[in-house]
């Protein structure tokens, strides 16, 4: 669902940075894209591990990921967030892989945009979407030293023909 | 000739990294190459983990995609094969 204002000179696309890392991920060190002056809006979404899920006490996590076609995820679900919400919007996606303890940043997400509304909305679509289309696995442990791969959401293999917004089916997730 | 494909996720309990398929055809359809897949877990020795239930709810991709059911695969291709997705 794209606005088309007809003979709008079109804006250059805003930063894109999208990464993932084996490093733990330092908020204060991670170098936010610094907003452009036509940016009044900023939304910074964190995401940490956290030691409970499904009832059962989880002690760490692991990611696994399949990075080359990630990281292609990653910057489509930037340029559809710039696209729909400002193309000069500047848009971080970073995300931790390997083996994680509880309170650690999984994922990072940060945009800046004209004004709050558009930021908020960009960074929640990056979310949403990042967690049904990238290809990123979570492997809970836990307290009895049992481990498991969680189940998720599988993988759509027409949405460049569909975009979100059309499916005809639904996602079967956890 | 085979296809090499690369495991992740709860495939990763099986232990190797990856899996070659021997095809009899110098192309198939990503739709017969996961049949082809299921087959090859079937044939492993029996463990709690059904990892042929789980081709039917996974994609294949190479580094730029995810290939649609109808997408043609050559022998010498490289795929991975994704099981539904759990980042964020």
């Amino acid at each position: 669902m794209e606005l088309k204002i007809e003979n709008a000179p079109k804006l250059e696309r805003g930063l894109i940075d999208v990464r993932l890392t084996e490093t733990p991920i330092e908020i204060e060190h991670e170098g936010l894209l610094k907003p452009s002056e036509r940016h009044g809006g900023e939304a910074i979404f964190i995401g940490r591990v956290r030691s409970q899920n499904h009832g059962r006490k989880v002690t760490a996590l692991s990611y696994d990921s399949f990075a080359p076609l990630c990281e292609t995820v990653f910057r489509e679900m930037a340029h559809e967030a710039q696209d729909r919400w400002g193309r000069d919007s500047h848009v971080l996606v970073l995300h931790r892989v390997g083996d994680l303890k509880i309170g650690d940043v999984a994922v990072l997400i940060a945009v800046s945009c004209k004004h709050r509304d558009e930021a908020f909305q960009a960074s929640r679509y990056i979310i949403e979407n990042l967690k049904e289309r990238a290809p990123i696995w979570k492997k809970e442990h836990y307290e009895d030293g049992a481990s498991e791969w969680l189940q998720g959401h599988a993988l759509c293999q027409h949405r460049k023909e569909s975009e979100a917004n059309h499916h005809t089916h639904a996602h079967v997730g956890v | 000739m085979e296809v090499q494909v690369r495991l992740f996720g709860a495939f990763r309990n099986l232990g190797p990294q990856e899996v070659k398929v021997s095809l009899e055809t110098p192309t198939v359809t990503t739709a017969e190459m996961k049949t082809l897949l299921a087959s090859h877990f079937r044939s492993l020795p029996k463990s709690s983990f059904d990892a042929a239930a789980l081709v039917e709810k996974s994609a294949l991709a190479n580094e730029s995609a995810v290939l649609e059911d109808h997408a043609l695969v050559s022998a010498g291709s490289k795929l991975a094969l994704l099981p539904p997705v759990s980042g964020g």
